[in-house]
């Protein structure tokens, strides 16, 4: 115990990272069937990820037959390659490979999510310094969320393919933390070309990028300068800052041609563009409604025909309407908007399943400094018990209704209208909390108080 | 807007904060007043028969005359058959099927629990309906022993009478199967799971041969329970046992059908839970629901239908009761009669309540109605939840009592040209140290796996040694952890503990009210103390020397007596709801042996699949040994 001890103060990232590994590869030893059982629940896996519908995929590119000509498979065409490289995962010893491949993105998105947290993006921008920074989250603490959070654990076991665009938004985050430009644009063109809905986290991981290499340049001139008093940033030469419409140009150029990038390389390893509308268009026309955790699937099975596009494109622009005004309101918190923007996603896309919430949750952490204030004046504590009532509500009235027969479908809706509920006013909390932060420092006076309409 | 933020100021009034055991001792009291007032006059609907293609009763039934004769023969050959060995009999059960023109076979099934063989082979046969494409099936069920162990003579004879007799009609549109098991329990078990599974995995614990013949998908089942022996034996009532493994329940109107062609085409009274003279007072109807509440709780087969139910096909046992002037005939015009109204289906049965507490034959409540009992009960936990949350949120009263002297401390704040002078407990938050408290009910709740283990898999005359030493452990454990983590937590992270602990049971509660209400609302009404257990004062005759802390004598203000009157009684009363004794105690009070209950239940959870051990030792243990962990931690508190 004494030695965990020291090994804890130590090293404690190896520590979790073991653990997180060890337990993920035990639980795949242990209940060989639980890989499989979790791959094929509705809440993990969904039209777009389902890590069964990619053998379908891969059985028929291995057999030299367009993989979309089935129906099945909606996901990138490169994943084909990776995946055949691997043993079939019917066989114990296939699983195993896959449950260990899956862990080792696991933990490399949470090394990421460490950068991040370590990186100090979310307390400090060119503009703005949170009072609260002495409470940023330990990088451990968050790390520990994401590998020991169940929604990741199971999700791993569930082998979705969503699991690669968490690791690429997060990859483009960090990236963007370290105020490395064309890595984070070409992370998020390849989180977006395998799932779509990333490319909305452009704005808000573009403001953020700029901001942290103009954080850059002032810190090098500074330190070129002479050592400075305590008050470091009293003059910012705003001339030594990179143009901004020449940074969001070259970003753009970078994202667009990585996606062409990679599109172009999709088309060479099939034999048609038929990948396009099979991964694009399911995301954006909904023909799948197999129930998910999202909002999406019950509303389109109740629409009548006539509404449908309409619907689509107003549950895609209400998507999209968050990104550009979170990432203006926010910019002097440039991570807060990123957060929250990824937030939103995983709460609004299509085909929503709980490994997103697990990601984006602990991204959330990152932001912690703030949930002080959250905690102290709004309803984080209910809106997590309520996400775990919906967490353990959600696969009964599933059952209920799929197996048991005696519940229906408005059993199950019913509680991931709760979940998506209890998902928006953590992510509204953090919101408050954040713009709060950014209130008190212009307004110390109102530290504490309860806010009022007047 | 407003509304929500007056509730957010609302929220650190001192009233509301002194509100929640009050209010989540309501919650209790109202929720088991809930269940006291279904029964009463006015609450209970009656039933009805809500799907219109059942048409109970509705058609004429032909079993009678010559069949009587052929079920009398049936009877002496069963009787014969009871004579020879197993496997004689089973070849001759086939070889009567086969005669009547059913396909027949024969299907072996064992299982190793504890150490024992559960082992049989089941015989059924099919009739292909002439006006059936094989999509459909219902099935008519007698088990070669009924639920109680005795040989059911007549009712295996009643089902081969009716196989023949029903294979003669031109009129089914299901295939129907007339299957029977060897026991009332494993043998549908096995039946029904190799229905319904494509390949049969042999392991070390099951062993169930798949079907060479299937029909359909299984519309209904009706099985017959009817041990009167070879010169036969006439009946009073019918018995209508409904409840399904984990407490699943067949649809209402499968039973109404069943209740009314006994009670109105047949002139049989039928009767519930073996209630007899049911006059539909307060009293018979609150004795209907306590059993039905019981029965379902338990969650374990009540009959050969009971395994038909997690399949979601509907099944029902009929039970002769009692000595009167009822012949076999009308039982077999009563089964005939059901299997009409099956056959009359357009649809799966799915237009009356899946959810119901019955009160009488005639009468039920709905989910709508009796949920609330054991959500309220849990919402109880989930109250004290959040204000335990809210609690720990507060800080401590300072230990050190050199900072007390400070009146207010005044925080200096700027920003720019703003000073601000703020009183610095405002702006702290007490930050929650959430890692040990997690660490804690995530071990708690692992460590009931442990027992949840040993008693599923210990051989059984093994078994009561292993239960009373689970129940010392259990007793000793959060003494245990009392002493031990009490030295390294604070008061607030035991508060931050014991919310963790009763969020999750009232989540884990709530979720089980929808699958089995029954079991959720009594282990909900044995958990709720454990909502207003609270450190206990230290004692400190029970203080265990702790070196090299220089104690400084305070004055106590209570002497030990008082002390030790609070402490007594509440850890009597813990001990009491303890998972343990409660079942203890519920094995002296039907007076079963231990080691009957012990391996019925690994039985259950092993080859039933029943879950409820899985409630009391991951679901129920945790919370208690939480429970008193924080209780015992005052006690032992160090100075």
């Amino acid at each position: 115990m004494e030695a965990l001890t020291r090994v804890y103060n130590d090293h404690p990232k190896t520590l979790l990272f073991t653990s997180a590994a060890v337990i993920r590869i035990l639980l795949a030893i242990a209940w060989p069937a639980l890989p499989d059982l979790l791959t094929s629940r509705v809440e993990i896996s969904t039209a777009v990820n389902s890590f069964k519908r990619l053998q379908e995929g891969l059985f028929l590119y291995d057999h030299g037959l367009d993989p979309y000509d089935g129906g099945i498979f909606h996901q990138a065409p490169l994943f084909l390659p990776l995946f055949s490289l691997l043993p079939s995962p019917q066989e114990s010893i296939g699983r195993l490979i896959s449950v260990l491949l899956y862990t080792a993105l696991d933990l490399f998105s949470a090394e990421l999510l460490c950068q991040i947290a370590d990186s100090g993006a979310a307390t400090q921008s060119t503009s703005y310094t949170s009072p609260r920074r002495q409470r940023t989250w330990r990088s451990i603490s968050v790390v520990a969320i994401y590998l020991f959070n169940p929604y990741t654990l199971l999700t791993c076991l569930g082998r979705p393919t969503t699991i690669f665009t968490t690791f690429f938004v997060l990859l483009s985050i960090s990236h963007a933390c370290q105020a490395r430009m064309a890595t984070s644009a070409f992370a998020l063109a390849v989180a977006s070309y395998i799932s779509l809905h990333p490319a909305f986290l452009l704005p808000p991981i573009g403001v953020l990028c700029y901001d942290r290499v103009c954080l850059q340049r002032i810190s090098s001139s500074s330190q070129n300068a002479k050592p400075t008093t305590s008050k470091a940033n009293v003059t910012i030469d705003q001339h030594r800052f990179p143009s901004a419409l020449q940074f969001a140009f070259s970003m753009l150029t970078t994202y667009a041609s990585t996606t062409a990038l990679l599109l172009a390389l999709s088309r060479l390893l099939l034999p048609s563009w038929t990948f396009i509308p099979s991964v694009y268009l399911t995301p954006l026309q909904l023909p799948d409604l197999t129930p998910n955790t999202g909002l999406w699937w019950y509303f389109f099975t109740e629409m009548f025909e006539p509404f449908r596009n309409f619907f689509l494109g107003v549950f895609w622009l209400h998507m999209f309407s968050y990104s550009i005004p979170l990432s203006l309101r926010l910019r002097k918190q440039p991570l807060a908007s990123v957060v929250l923007m990824w937030g939103i996603c995983c709460v609004l896309e299509p085909y929503a399943h709980i490994g997103a919430v697990g990601g984006a949750g602990s991204l959330l952490c990152c932001v912690g400094h703030v949930f002080e204030l959250s905690t102290a004046h709004r309803y984080t504590f209910p809106a997590l018990a309520a996400l775990l009532y919906c967490t353990l509500l959600g696969p009964a009235f599933h059952h209920l209704w799929i197996y048991a027969g005696s519940g229906n479908a408005n059993f199950f809706y019913a509680i991931t209208l709760v979940w998506n509920l209890g998902l928006f006013i953590l992510l509204t909390d953090t919101l408050y909390a954040v713009l709060r932060d950014e209130w008190e420092c212009e307004r110390p006076e109102g530290k504490g108080k309860d806010v009022r309409q007047i | 807007m407003g509304l929500l933020t007056r509730l957010l100021t609302a929220r650190s009034s001192p009233v509301l904060l002194r509100l929640p055991p009050y209010l989540s001792a309501l919650c209790i009291i109202a929720g088991a007043a809930w269940l006291l007032v279904l029964p009463l006059e006015g609450n209970p609907r009656a039933t009805y028969i809500s799907e219109n293609a059942i048409l109970p009763g509705q058609v004429h039934t032909y079993f009678g005359g010559s069949e009587h004769n052929v079920f009398r023969a049936y009877r002496q050959e069963v009787w014969q058959l009871s004579q020879r060995s197993d496997h004689d009999r089973i070849a001759g059960l086939e070889q009567i099927l086969q005669e009547n023109g059913l396909k027949a076979a024969a299907q072996p099934y064992s299982w190793q629990v504890a150490g024992e063989e559960i082992a049989g082979t089941n015989v059924y046969g099919l009739i292909q309906g002439p006006r059936a494409d094989a999509t459909e099936a219902m099935v008519l069920i007698a088990a070669w022993r009924n639920f109680a162990g005795d040989i059911n003579y007549s009712g295996v004879a009643l089902v081969l009478t009716l196989a023949r007799y029903l294979k003669r009609w031109s009129i089914w549109s299901k295939d129907i199967v007339v299957l029977i098991p060897d026991d009332s329990t494993y043998g549908p078990e096995a039946w029904v799971s190799a229905y319904h599974s494509t390949t049969s995995t042999v392991t070390s614990t099951r062993n169930i041969t798949s079907l060479p013949i299937k029909a359909g998908a299984l519309q209904g089942a009706v099985a017959i329970d009817y041990p009167a022996g070879p010169w036969g034996q006439r009946f009073e009532k019918i018995d209508v046992v409904y409840d399904g493994i984990n407490g699943a329940l067949p649809n209402l109107d499968l039973l109404n059908t069943a209740i009314n062609i006994a009670n109105n085409q047949m002139g049989v009274e039928s009767t519930l839970h073996n209630v007899p003279n049911h006059q539909d007072n307060y009293l018979d109807r609150l004795t209907m629901l306590t059993k039905g509440l019981i029965t379902q709780s338990v969650g374990h087969a009540t009959g050969p239908h009971s395994a038909f139910m997690p399949y979601h096909i509907d099944a029902i046992t009929l039970r002769t009761v009692g000595d009167g002037w009822h012949d076999e005939m009308t039982l077999g015009r009563t089964a005939e009669s059901m299997i009409r109204s099956i056959n009359n289906l357009l649809e799966h049965l799915h237009q009356s309540f899946f959810f119901y507490v019955l009160l009488g034959p005639y009468s039920f409540v709905s989910i709508g109605n009796y949920l609330p009992a054991a959500v309220i009960v849990a919402g109880g936990l989930t109250v004290t939840a959040l204000a335990m949350w809210i609690r720990s949120g507060k800080a401590a009263p300072s230990p050190a009592p050199g900072k007390k002297q400070v009146p207010e401390k005044l925080e200096v704040l700027t920003d720019g040209d703003v000073v601000a002078v703020v009183p610095k407990s405002e702006l702290e938050t007490h930050e929650r140290k959430m890692f040990l408290p997690a660490l804690i009910l995530v071990g708690v709740h692992l460590g009931g796996f442990v027992p949840l283990y040993l008693l599923n898999n210990i051989s059984a005359p093994n078994l009561p040694l292993t239960f009373y030493n689970i129940s010392a452990v259990t007793l000793i454990l959060p003494l245990y952890l009392a002493t031990h983590i009490a030295r390294h937590t604070s008061p607030q992270q035991l508060q931050t503990l014991q919310s963790f602990s009763l969020l999750l049971l009232g989540a884990t509660l709530s979720t089980l009210a929808t699958l089995n209400f029954s079991l959720a609302f009594l282990v909900g009404l044995l958990c709720s103390p454990l909502s207003f257990a609270r450190p206990l004062p230290r004692l400190p005759l029970l203080q265990f020397p702790t070196k090299a802390t220089p104690t400084t004598p305070k004055p106590t203000t209570d002497p030990v007596a008082a002390r030790l009157a609070i402490s007594l009684p509440a850890i009597l009363l813990y001990i009491a709801i303890s998972p343990p004794a409660v079942l203890l105690a519920l094995n002296a009070y039907f007076g079963k042996p231990l080691a009957w209950t012990l391996l019925e239940m690994a039985k259950g959870w092993c080859a039933q699949g029943v879950w409820t051990s899985l409630v009391i030792w991951a679901v129920w243990w945790p919370a208690w040994v939480v429970g008193g962990t924080v209780m015992l931690s005052g006690t032992f508190r160090a100075a």
